[in-house]
């Protein structure tokens, strides 16, 4: 044995002799595919665990069918089992300060009836929009889906040259008015009208509403495609105008343009017909119709249209549901004016 | 179905564990791992399954016909036909809208009425990758490099859902003996794999998701509306965000692949510390560079036939590889572009080669260093310009010759790519979009590109002494941060496109 070692001992001096500055390698350890399996399985747990909040947040937030039921009974339970042992405090506390996590407060759409034919015209007019300037630009805000958030972008873009104008984009992806479980677009607005106080909202939302409408609390009141659905869907139309009524705030409604998708286009279609006939009742609401503006010839969708100056332009990204940059112009070119008009009436 | 989704993260658990199961079972594994790909692809749209099934099929039946003919000439044409097959399809469904717009383009002026079909394509993600991995086996057979396989084998290679949808571009070769011959369950590397995901999903889910909305999509959304400090450190911020989510994919693709028993090559070596435009070719989408040399550039003759063969080979090879990305004028001058630096950058590197052999012969006895001699009298000069330079000042001007490029390629038409370039010489002032963060993701993105290997290496060593439930612990409290840091949502993957 010792002799065995002291072979071993001469045989290391050897090769620390013949190359003084090779280390010895250093070999990683490897793992048997079962560690490996429940190493992956526990760490996952780690992450769902001690994330219970934001994983019903994201399951909440999945279409509906049997999967979301899952997922959101799945996470429920663990949120619930984590939150009596305050596991996940220390996420939801970081999340909060990296404004991660958007409280989705309370808010509840009043039912709102169709107009009525004899109700539909209003001509009670409104104070007229004061008249902005540089120091003191005219308070604009955007909201609502993804279609919101390049909308917002793009008119930021646009009107740096017009100081009078001030934008804030308040577009959030993926969100709508279906599904207040998911994002509250109805406690959001009640928020930012409070703290922005803005002169003018442009609002524009639809492209996510084909599905069932769920309360906060992920009761369905309303299934895609039933005759309730566009009663409820109407309730939040008619609610988020509503919230802008007041202190000579205008809002432009913004239809959503049409989609390639059939099933996206029906809803997005009863979206924009309930919008227009809502703002009809309202004097501070005017439409403002994408649709029409990048409609194909027989007014329906068209991934190709011709514009104002004659050239052909793909209207679409890829997805066919938002617009290129170059309809997003064709977009700007009629809302720029529109947004001026309202403190400036020469044309 | 999208690498960091929590929907994957189930799939994964359900595929790790049942495929190690049957890991001693080949025919049962590769039925298994064929079915979990096809499930993986076809999660977004289950019609795209049969692109790719037909492409298998056609494919595999193609090869066969080429191993099978009695002489060269039919092994050609039957080689060809895949080829041509292959582009067709490929053509089809990503050329489509490109070339029916720009034909209207030219036709519109001259006052000829087209009414073409304008239909829209949807494009398949992935098409080009398993596109080109088709071509590379039936090429390979053709050329006998490579025996024909089984279909089974065939299938699983092309739809290995790892590499799937975007690459690495590996080659049957690397592939299929993997698949037959499996590895001990007993030794998977597991510290590597958990180091190139975690990396990874920084990588694309903090860094390039933060810096893609925060300034690069508005700047190229109206570059005209902005500063040219905001354009400028929008580039740089662009120039990372595609090294960082197609880079981050990538580390997630290899890293997964390996928990599966299955080692892909490397696809990006720290490009942006590149001292030549021919050494950051070396460095970035390494497999698609392999793909290219060995499937375009030496087809095309190679450096075979002179200088000037070589610099229009080597043109026409960047060109292609750059309308590879997609179908926009914008890739193309990108391609050209790219293309011609080479060019460029290889005329000087003969200039230098043959001003220094003039020198040596002469007796100027400045190469007494005999290793120094023999890079010198390499037949074909891969010594370039910028290597003889201060390496910090090559890497400098290397880095933003990319950044030019990565102008064209990221903008949405060349009218939008010259509005950058003029927005950026003359739209003086700082604007509002570079922020301390933005200014600190570019940097955490850069640096990585200089830190020495051996660094991560002996980091990896470390982490593989720990005990696997702390290792597993601790790779969970690293998706809580990325998942926190990150913004919200998943932006898709921007190879995806591609």
């Amino acid at each position: 044995m010792t002799q065995q070692r002291s072979n071993q001992q001469r045989s290391n001096q050897q090769r620390s002799t013949q190359n003084p500055r090779r280390r010895p390698r250093r070999v990683r350890r490897t793992q048997s595919a079962e560690t490996v399996w429940k190493g992956l399985v526990i760490a996952l747990i780690v992450f769902v665990v001690l994330a219970s909040g934001n994983m019903v947040a994201s399951a909440e937030g999945m279409p509906l069918g049997w999967q979301r039921s899952v997922a959101v009974t799945t996470s429920g339970v663990i949120d619930r089992l984590t939150n009596l042992v305050s596991l996940n405090r220390p996420y939801d506390w970081a999340a909060q300060q990296l404004g991660v996590e958007q409280k989705n407060a309370d808010f509840e759409f009043p039912v709102t009836k169709k107009p009525a034919p004899e109700t539909a015209v209003t001509t009670t007019t409104l104070p007229p929009v004061r008249v902005p300037t540089a120091a003191n630009p005219l308070n604009v805000v955007v909201a609502g889906d993804s279609t919101a958030k390049a909308l917002g972008d793009m008119l930021k873009s646009s009107v740096t040259d017009i100081p009078e104008l001030s934008i804030t984009n308040y577009g959030k992806v993926s969100t709508g008015l279906a599904r207040s479980d998911y994002f509250n677009w109805g406690a959001r607005m009640q928020e930012i009208v409070a703290t922005d106080a803005p002169e003018v909202t442009l609002f524009m939302v639809g492209a996510n509403d084909g599905q069932s409408i769920l309360e906060g609390d992920g009761t369905v009141v309303a299934q895609y495609g039933s005759a309730e659905w566009e009663e409820q869907y109407r309730a939040r139309i008619a609610g988020i105008m509503d919230l802008n009524q007041g202190q000579g705030r205008r809002l432009i409604w913004v239809g959503e343009p049409n989609v390639a998708n059939p099933d996206i286009q029906q809803a997005v279609q009863t979206g924009n017909r309930i919008a227009q006939e809502e703002a009809t009742t309202r004097p501070w609401v005017s439409y403002f119709d994408v649709a029409k503006l990048v409609a194909g010839p027989d007014g329906n969708f068209a991934d190709y249209i011709t514009l104002p100056d004659g050239s052909t332009a793909r209207c679409y990204a890829g997805d066919g549901v938002h617009l290129s940059v170059k309809c997003m112009n064709l977009v700007m070119d009629n809302l720029v004016p529109t947004l001026t008009g309202l403190y400036d009436p020469t044309p | 179905m999208l690498f960091p989704t929590m929907t994957f993260a189930l799939f994964f658990v359900v595929v790790l564990g049942v495929s190690w199961k049957l890991n001693d079972r080949p025919t049962d594994w590769k039925l298994f791992v064929l079915g979990a790909s096809y499930v993986f692809y076809g999660w977004a749209d289950w019609r795209f399954c049969f692109l790719l099934a037909g492409s298998t099929v056609g494919n595999w039946v193609l090869a066969q016909a080429v191993f099978r003919a009695r002489n060269d000439v039919n092994r050609k044409r039957w080689m060809l036909c895949a080829v041509g097959l292959n582009l067709i399809v490929l053509g089809f469904f990503k050329y489509y809208g490109f070339f029916v717009e720009s034909a209207l383009t030219v036709l519109e002026p001259l006052g000829l009425a087209a009414t073409p079909m304008l239909i829209k394509v949807a494009l398949p993600i992935g098409v080009s990758f398993f596109t080109f991995c088709a071509i590379s086996y039936v090429v390979d057979v053709f050329r006998r490099h490579q025996d024909t396989v089984g279909l089974l084998d065939f299938a699983v290679y092309l739809s290995f859902f790892p590499h799937l949808v975007a690459g690495p571009i590996v080659r049957v070769s690397e592939f299929v003996p993997q698949m037959n011959h499996r590895p001990s369950g007993q030794t998977v590397d597991v510290t590597r794999a958990a180091r190139l995901i975690c990396r990874g999903l920084f990588k694309k889910v903090v860094i390039a998701n933060f810096l893609a909305t925060a300034i690069v999509d508005p700047v190229f959304v109206a570059p005209g509306q902005f500063r040219n400090w905001e354009l400028l450190v929008g580039a740089w911020a662009y120039a990372v965000q595609i090294y960082a989510d197609f880079s981050g994919y990538t580390d997630i693709a290899i890293g997964i692949a390996l928990l599966m028993g299955v080692k892909f090559p490397d696809n990006f070596d720290q490009p942006y510390s590149a001292r030549s435009i021919q050494d950051f070719w070396r460095r970035w989408h390494m497999t698609l560079s392999r793909w290219l040399r060995d499937y375009l550039y030496i087809p095309l003759g190679g450096n075979r036939g002179g200088p000037s063969a070589e610099y229009r080979n080597l043109f026409l090879t960047m060109l292609f590889g750059g309308l590879w990305h997609g179908a926009s004028w914008t890739f193309i001058i990108w391609g050209a572009y790219q293309g011609i630096g080479l060019v460029l950058e290889r005329q000087h590197a003969v200039r230098v080669e043959q001003r220094a052999e003039l020198v040596e012969d002469s007796g100027g006895g400045v190469h007494e260093n005999p290793d120094e001699t023999r890079v010198m009298q390499r037949p074909t000069p891969t010594v370039v310009s910028t290597e003889t330079m201060n390496p910090w000042l090559a890497r400098l001007l290397v880095f933003h010759f990319v950044v030019i490029g990565w102008i064209f390629f990221r903008s949405t038409s060349v009218t939008g790519a010259l509005e950058y370039f003029w927005s950026l010489i003359s739209n003086w002032g700082v604007g509002t979009l570079v922020t301390p963060m933005v200014l600190l993701a570019i940097f955490v993105g850069m640096i990585g590109q200089f830190i020495p290997r051996r660094i991560g290496d002996a980091l990896e060593y470390r982490a593989s002494q720990l005990p696997p439930i702390v290792m597993a612990i601790g790779i969970g409290v690293f998706l809580l941060v990325i998942n926190l840091l990150g913004p919200q949502g998943v932006a898709p993957f921007i190879y995806f496109n591609f």
